[in-house]
């Protein structure tokens, strides 16, 4: 099990020796890739073997690459890197209408619910309550689009009133930042158990290459949030300390089911459960998370 | 959590180098680095981890007479060994962290 990130924020030569990544800066250090989840390369000045990248799609390893500007702008996957990749694309094609609209049921109640524990964390219980109202009203395939309601109720209880999502404020790029180390996370996993990405159970745009991930990466967004809440203000300016902050997202302890784990652990076990949900065709066998608290998950 | 791994194994007939570079390459492909000679170490994430690496160990042992040990220490337990002579790689100092900076 992979539990690796690997974020490259300064230039470097990568290569690969002994089934291990070599970063080569003023110091040499190896890691197994193995142990690898993800490699974000930041630096413009990164140069990269082609064994390598050869090698990262072998075990799985995901590479971010960033624009100039550092923004995550693309992800290198594995082509197919699933024994039965057939046998799951029938089933995803296959999948009923009424199964998709449980399914995306089930995700924004968690979703409202992440989002109301998010503001119960920063003392807004008024909010928090009226976003667990709106959560248990949402009915299948959330036809009344309780989502909208409850996240404009959200994002001005968090960031003050009138915020928008759309404006260029250090707010949005910290989340639009946060929000696509999120995705990728996810593609990787679904693309792990052999799912095609492009085939959401609600997001359905043609020009989205991840329609699937978007749909399941909707419960971890308030995570994000609540890390930048914690860490940005208005007036901050977007820098690495931000950046470094936001990857540690993925560290954070989350309680998925009857377990404990960290996001990056979790979300394996959470498409391991949308497995089992197609399988059966029921949407209660998936595993979404509950925001807990902020704290790194530990091991030892 | 770390593993180490402590061996001495003899070179003196072809057999048995041979037998020993295909040991210290398992090690290597196997994600264990190098602390000085013959101890070799590799931080897991976790029991389960653990266990995983020490059963890959025990499919490799080399056909010869001579010794290998393996230790599981922890964290702590590994940051607190002193160093009375040398420095420290820098493999060694990447702590257990998920998210690592370069």
């Amino acid at each position: 099990m992979s539990y690796r990130h690997i974020v490259i924020r300064n230039p470097a030569k990568l290569s690969t020796r002994h089934e291990q990544l070599v970063i080569k800066q003023d110091e040499q250090v190896t890691i197994p890739l193995e142990d690898i989840c993800t490699i974000t390369l930041e630096d413009p000045a990164i140069t990269i073997t082609n064994a390598l990248l050869s090698k990262c799609t072998e075990y799985h390893v995901e590479m971010i690459v960033c624009d100039r500007k550092r923004m995550p702008s693309g992800i290198v996957q594995p082509f197919h890197r699933h024994s039965r990749q057939k046998t799951v694309m029938d089933m995803q094609l296959k999948l009923s209408k009424p199964f998709k609209k449980r399914t995306w049921q089930k995700i924004v109640i968690s979703k409202l619910e992440n989002q109301a524990r998010c503001l119960e964390l920063h003392h807004k219980g008024d909010e928090a309550q009226r976003l667990y109202t709106i959560s248990r009203s949402v009915e299948s395939g959330d036809r009344s689009n309780r989502e909208a309601y409850g996240a404009k109720i959200y994002f001005e209880a968090l960031f003050g009133k009138g915020f928008q999502r759309r404006e260029e404020n250090v707010y949005n790029i910290s989340m639009n930042y946060g929000y696509s180390i999120i995705r990728s996370l996810v593609a990787r996993s679904l693309i792990r158990y052999g799912f095609t990405p492009s085939y959401g159970v609600f997001h359905d745009s043609q020009t989205n290459a991840f329609n699937l991930a978007d749909d399941f990466m909707e419960v971890l967004r308030p995570f994000v949030d609540a890390v930048i809440v914690e860490h940005v203000d208005a007036d901050s300016v977007w820098s690495s300390q931000i950046r470094k902050k936001l990857f540690e997202v993925l560290e954070i302890e989350a309680a998925w089911s009857n377990d404990r784990l960290n996001i990056t652990h979790g979300v394996d076990n959470m498409v391991k459960s949308f497995v089992s949900a197609c399988r059966q065709q029921d949407a209660n066998l998936l595993t979404l998370p509950e925001l807990i608290n902020l704290n790194v998950h530990q091991y030892e | 959590m770390r593993i180490i791994v402590f061996f001495d194994l003899p070179v003196v007939l072809p057999r048995e180098r041979k037998a020993y570079a295909r040991f210290r390459k398992f090690l290597l492909n196997d994600g264990y680095t190098m602390l000085q000679y013959s101890v070799y170490s590799r931080i897991c994430n976790g029991e389960d981890n653990v266990r995983k690496h020490m059963r890959r160990l025990h499919e490799h042992i080399p056909p010869v007479n001579g010794a290998i040990r393996a230790m599981k220490v922890t964290e702590r337990q590994f940051e607190n060994m002193d160093i009375l002579l040398g420095t420290t790689t820098a493999e060694e100092e990447i702590g257990p962290k998920k998210v690592d900076f370069f």
